[in-house]
């Protein structure tokens, strides 16, 4: 049994008093501890600025170029946070409320107070920042509504909230680069966690311009690097974002938390054809002013302005009076499949559905429309050359966020001592389903305000730089990095690192997508494994390990997304409910919504490696709801 | 349709490039311009050649990872619009297309069309933020900003870091970047108490990067694939007057 | 001295040098002798030779310092490209190093008292002068209005308008100057 440690007392006392428990680090002491922090999107900058800011010695990687261009920058839509400043009856027990709902009461209780207690004062440190959020007339912030929420709480930055919040972040950053207290490595990879007598103690990288492969010994190590939803092959992730850093933690001993809980956005760019490398993702806030529908009838192939308005089907508003298009994520995803199953979809391929904004305009006109989603319209523009001011757009779901994660407990450390997860790539805040606006909050919350408190309780019982690179677990690590690198080049076989992705994520997207079932789930157990094998043995990687190589990068993330993701269906297979974004077409309503199992499936899942091909152990977090009662997730 | 590519290869940082001829057969005219390098490069790997590196990652222009000139354009013919974006229904069959590193002192080549542009992080690092600690800061909205303001700190905020700026100038100058930056934060009330001392050291850390001087060519403001204008550059230069006489 | 070191500082030296000098010529051009039409300037004196020392010193530095700058932008783009489209600048933007060296020999070869071609002068001083009016007006062409986008008096709406005053201006100081040239030739 699994024990999240959370504190005790009252929900909107448990922070305070955890803060009041944990330990110190004098400010005199604190520049003698060394921290490695790996990603530098919103959680990974803004904690590496924020302990270096406190007066650590803090080592931030990134994959790309600089650490500005974390995938946190593509979000667009906004920030949740408790504020009230529109006086329409939000809370921060009702942002606690939406969120604990939202998931489908999947979510540790504790850790969503805390993110709803500290979601203001993100906003205020933003700003602070100079993080140029939406005013209104009087100069005041202004708000937005969101999917899952009846208020409007969400904060924004025209259509590219995410870049601003990072570049925040990254301002805050480079300060302390600038400073001397954050050393900065772009274009270098995680390849491995570096444990010292069962405690997190440093990583093994690749340099990704020379090939080298290096350690870095540490006293702490946080790890922000986002989510696996690329084990679709098509997400809305970049192409860059993988698993390997958590993956190698996990096979390393963290636990992997409730890995199937993946979310689908329904408001994706359809895909085009076979050649797709990505999917583009329309912002959720697009739903707040255009209506979803499909044609009433089958096959009906006629242009949508022809389709007069009794022969559409508004299928959310129809199914979900309450809140109509913005039903939640995984309900309005599910139901667009549902339609286009019906071969009632739209556009190429028929995998596609209207979202139409004629009403929005002829209410509000073109310009405020234009003012709203302006730069979403032209993206749709450059991506399909149609024009959605004077024609619908089409939209389609597709895999875009991870609310599985490396376990970590109220204080963000998995089980693995010293090895602290921050943002996508734990698990712990938003359940079975995550609700839009609420990753960029969760990201800075707990890199701002969270892990500066809880990493001090651990540094303080760790004697500072106990251990460096010449320890034999270091070098260890360095073997089994460049053994894997070079078994990696020396297969030389006849399929490309990418056809094997594809196939992968063809699988997945099959069996273990928006809905799955138990004949599918042991298809993908059964076909993941064949796969895999025959990617080490026909893989062809070309170049050599000394130099930049973009093709040994992705055979190694795409090597991980293999085992991987067995791992995800081993987890959906077991998790036999549905629950948010995990649908079993054997456990749902009569209606077809999904349908929880508190009885037998209240728990975290967290799963311990036991070796590749075997069969990982299952450990349960059991989860309580005090504050909120688990109900049927209704948004009808 | 078919097309006739030549791109820049070169394997290291120190070896002599070239432009070299590659076909791409087949294309969709869905394709993003990245993805039609996907499949010319699927092609060169299954023939047990090396593939062209090029820098990506998120493929929906906003990472500003993506860094080439193509026919003589940073981004590519179209306005406003990154690689990523660039879709290959702006070509014909049978075009020829150059394939080209951002090109300036300052962004040296590491490999083929990737360049290092760190120099870049380096100005911002110089004093590109407003030094607000981490907490301890008032609630939100007891600073108020004017709707103008905000929109115009938007506007300049846009900037993506791509350096599409300086590959155009004729003088590899990363002033519209700066400006991007200085102009953003000196508009808004947080950012003013540093904008004297920011603008200064930003454009001294330019210079020092490597990066040549503002020209007025505006070639930059063509290129921004955001739409960045040089006005910002005329903002910059105000800043640095306010700056000297002490103005604030 | 930082502000002489300064990528903006030396720019704006630069402009503010060459608008006193773009004051002049067209001065020059107004008061000139050869002037069918002269205006008279106002008589001021001793301050004459006040002016003369800032024109010289705004030469000097005009000169030095655009150099100086040039020789910078040079080396920050070392390679150019195979293929390059060009959108906004122009040839008397891109070449204003050489403009100005040669605006600047010619101001020089002026001063040492070559007279306006005319009767006797014979075709070199013609060709000359003529060498020596196109490329100040390709100096000026950019020179006028890029002063203003320099010292930060431009915004989105000004800035097309003030490039075409700043074009128009070189174009009368070319017609103006080659007037004169033309008048004086028997």
């Amino acid at each position: 049994m699994l024990d999240g440690k959370c504190p005790s007392g009252p929900i909107h006392e448990k922070w305070d008093r955890r803060k009041q428990e944990l330990k110190l680090v004098s400010p005199a002491n604190k520049r003698r501890y060394k921290i490695i922090v790996v990603g530098t999107g919103l959680a990974g900058a803004s904690a590496a600025a924020t302990l270096g800011e406190l007066g650590c010695n803090v080592e931030a990687f990134c994959y790309q170029d600089s650490p500005r261009r974390g995938h946190s920058i593509a979000a667009q839509g906004g920030i949740n946070a408790a504020k009230n400043y529109p006086n329409d009856g939000d809370s921060i027990f009702r942002l606690f409320y939406d969120t604990v709902k939202g998931g489908d009461f999947r979510a540790r209780e504790a850790n969503v107070y805390r993110l709803a207690m500290i979601s203001n004062s993100i906003i205020d440190q933003c700003v602070a920042q100079g993080v140029p959020f939406a005013r209104d007339y009087a100069g005041y912030l202004d708000n937005r509504s969101f999917g899952g929420a009846q208020v409007s709480r969400t904060f924004y930055a025209r259509g590219q909230t995410g870049q601003q919040l990072l570049l925040g972040a990254y301002a805050a950053l480079m300060r302390q680069v600038r400073a001397g207290s954050v050393k900065l490595y772009p274009r270098t990879e995680m390849l491995d966690l570096v444990i010292v007598d069962g405690e997190a103690k440093g990583i093994t990288v690749r340099d990704l311009v020379s090939g080298d492969i290096k350690c870095h010994a540490a006293d702490a190590v946080c790890l922000c690097t986002g989510g696996y939803t690329n084990v679709f092959y098509l997400s809305t992730n970049a192409m860059g974002s993988n698993v390997t850093a958590v993956y190698r933690a996990y096979k390393k001993g963290a636990f992997f938390a409730n890995p199937c809980f993946t979310q689908i956005h329904p408001t994706c760019i359809p895909v085009s054809g076979e050649h797709q490398s990505k999917l583009t993702l329309m912002s959720e806030s697009l739903r707040n002013d255009g209506r979803v529908w499909v044609p009433k009838n089958k096959g009906d192939e006629r242009p949508p302005s022809e389709i007069a308005e009794p022969e559409r089907d508004y299928y959310l508003e129809r199914k979900y009076p309450a809140f109509g298009n913005l039903a939640p994520r995984d309900i309005a995803s599910r139901a667009a499949k549902e339609v286009c199953d019906e071969g009632r979809g739209v556009g190429p391929g028929g995998y596609g559905v209207y979202l139409d904004f004629e009403d929005a305009i002829k209410r509000l006109g073109e310009n405020t429309i234009r003012e709203r989603y302006g730069n979403l319209f032209e993206m749709y523009e450059r991506i399909t050359g149609e024009d959605a001011y004077k024609q619908p757009m089409r939209i389609y779901p597709a895999p875009h966020y991870a609310m599985g994660g490396l376990w970590v407990d109220y204080n963000l450390q998995s089980n693995i001592q010293g090895l602290f997860v921050l943002g996508e790539a734990n698990f712990s805040d938003h359940g079975a389903n995550r609700l839009g606006a609420s990753a960029l909050m969760q990201g800075l919350a707990d890199g701002y305000f969270i892990i500066s408190y809880t990493i001090a309780d651990y540094l303080a019982l760790t004697k500072p730089g106990s251990v460096n690179t010449g320890h034999a677990e270091f070098r260890r690590s360095i073997e089994d990095v460049n053994a894997s690198i070079k078994k990696l080049l020396s297969i030389n076989g006849r399929r490309t690192v990418n056809e094997f992705h594809r196939k992968l994520g063809r699988i997945m997207w099959e069996y273990v997508g928006m809905s799955r079932n138990e004949d599918g789930l042991k298809k993908a157990l059964a076909v993941i494994p064949e796969l895999r094998a025959e990617f080490w043995e026909n893989v062809t990687v070309t170049g050599s390990g000394e130099e930049l190589n973009q093709e040994l990068e992705k055979a190694g993330r795409v090597a991980d997304f293999l085992e991987f993701a067995e791992l995800m269906a081993r987890d959906a297979f077991y998790r036999n409910e549905s629950c948010g974004g995990h649908f079993r077409v054997e456990h749902q309503m009569p209606d077809g919504e999904a349908k929880r199992d508190d009885e037998d499936f209240c728990y975290v899942a967290a799963w311990e490696f036991k070796g590749i091909n075997k069969e990982p152990e299952l450990h349960k977090e059991p989860l309580s709801f005090e504050d909120v009662k688990p109900a049927v997730r209704s948004y009808k | 349709m078919d097309l006739n590519l030549f791109v820049w290869r070169q394997k290291r940082p120190d070896e002599k490039g070239a432009m070299e001829r590659y076909e791409a057969e087949d294309i969709s005219p869905d394709m993003s311009f990245l993805e039609m390098l996907d499949v010319v490069n699927e092609e060169l790997i299954k023939r047990g050649m090396e593939p062209i590196a090029f820098d990506h990652d998120c493929r929906e222009g906003i990472c500003g990872m993506c860094s080439q000139v193509i026919n003589g354009i940073p981004h590519g013919p179209r306005e406003k619009t990154t690689a990523c974006q660039l879709h290959m229904r702006n070509f014909k069959d049978g075009d020829t297309i150059y394939i080209e590193p951002f090109r300036a002192k300052a962004f040296p080549v590491i490999k083929d069309l990737i360049i290092d542009r760190s120099a870049l992080d380096r100005i911002i690092q110089a004093g590109g933020y407003i030094s607000a600690h981490t907490g301890g800061v008032p609630d939100a909205n007891t600073i108020l900003i004017p709707k103008e303001d905000a929109d115009t700190a938007m506007d300049a905020a846009e900037c993506i870091g791509c350096g599409a700026c300086v590959a155009a100038c004729p003088n590899g100058s990363a002033m519209l970047f700066t400006a991007a930056k200085v102009s953003h934060l000196a508009v808004l009330p947080q950012g003013k108490i540093e904008a004297a001392r920011r603008v200064c050291v930003m454009t001294e850390a330019m210079l020092k990067e490597g990066f040549g001087n503002c020209g007025n060519h505006y070639e930059c403001q063509a290129a921004c694939p955001k739409g960045i204008k040089v006005k910002f550059i005329a903002k910059l230069n105000r800043e640095y007057i306010k700056a000297q006489i002490g103005i604030k | 001295m930082r502000f002489f070191q300064n990528t903006v500082g030396r720019k704006i030296i630069v402009a503010a040098t060459g608008q006193i000098m773009v004051v002049f010529v067209v001065l020059h051009l107004l008061g000139n002798p050869l002037n069918p039409y002269p205006v008279k300037l106002p008589d001021i004196g001793s301050l004459k030779q006040l002016l003369r020392v800032l024109l010289l010193l705004s030469f000097i530095f005009h000169a030095f310092l655009g150099v100086q700058v040039a020789i910078e932008n040079r080396a920050a783009k070392p390679q150019t490209y195979v293929v390059r489209k060009k959108f906004h600048t122009n040839f008397a933007a891109e070449n204003m190093l050489w403009t100005g060296i040669l605006a600047a020999a010619f101001i020089i070869y002026h001063l040492l008292g070559a007279s306006m071609p005319g009767a006797g002068s014979g075709y070199i001083g013609t060709v000359i002068y003529l060498v020596g009016l196109t490329a100040l007006f390709l100096h000026l062409y950019h020179g006028i209005a890029s002063f203003f986008q320099t010292v930060g008096c431009n915004n989105e709406r000004t800035l097309p308008v003030i490039e075409r005053i700043g074009k128009g201006m070189a174009v009368i100081m070319l017609v103006g100057y080659a007037y004169m040239m033309l008048l004086n030739w028997p």
